[in-house]
């Protein structure tokens, strides 16, 4: 069974809006009834990022071509992976300093991952988008593990800006280049 | 409020599709672009208002 490019579209749009609502939890500075900044502990986090990676799962099942269904798997796993770790830190079961790199790891993997995509296939619908959407991503991430790295307490970490970029552009991804 | 000031742009500009009034039509009525954007906006100001 083969969806028709509408509904892939609108898969993306979903995903988009999940990771829009991700990095936003995560990275938008939160002020807690203290008046001092706090970290989102909410464990809607966790479940977006796995219900993401059930879609990138799913993709493998509808995708007729195999590069798309391999990397689909490949999106899907790491996805899946960093939810899981989320969702553990965020209920409290599990504190470790380096579940903090979990995120940003997770999304520099993801990026790779997309221009491994445009790689394979650079004449293909979309590679423009793929390949705009790995460099934002592989820069986000980047950004995130040099800001934990040093320890910066930026009010806004300056991540938050090509993620929130990639989040749009998966939101706003044309129905001609969604594959 | 960026967010939601977005979502309208964008709806005023691409313009929003209907479905059928099922299960099926509203989850299409919900997963359009500016619509997803306007409730990613409507969660983030209600976080914002509980922290």
């Amino acid at each position: 069974m083969i969806l028709p490019q509408i509904q892939i579209a609108r898969g993306h749009w979903l995903l988009g809006a999940l990771f829009l609502a991700i990095i936003l939890d995560e990275y938008l500075p939160l002020i807690g009834r203290d008046g001092r900044p706090a970290r989102s502990r909410s464990p809607l986090i966790g479940w977006a990022l796995m219900i993401g990676g059930a879609g990138a799962w799913a993709t493998v099942v509808f995708a007729d071509v195999v590069h798309d269904m391999l990397l689909h798997f490949l999106w899907g796993d790491l996805l899946l992976a960093a939810g899981a770790l989320e969702l553990a830190r965020r209920r409290g079961v599990y504190e470790r300093p380096w579940l903090d790199y979990v995120l940003p790891l997770a999304i520099l993997g993801c990026g790779a991952l997309f221009i491994v995509h445009v790689e394979i296939d650079p004449e293909g619908q979309g590679a423009h988008w793929h390949l705009a959407m790995g460099l934002l991503l592989l820069v986000g991430g980047l950004l995130e593990l040099l800001r934990l790295r040093w320890h910066r307490a930026s009010s806004i970490p300056l991540g938050l800006l090509p993620l929130a970029a990639f989040a749009l552009a998966v939101i706003a991804i044309p129905v001609a280049a969604a594959s | 409020m960026l967010l939601l000031a977005t979502a309208v742009v964008w709806a005023a500009l691409r313009g929003l599709d209907s479905y059928q009034a099922s299960p099926a039509g509203i989850g299409y009525d919900l997963d359009q672009p500016p619509v997803l954007v306007a409730l990613v906006g409507v969660w983030i100001f209600y976080r914002s208002r509980r922290a």
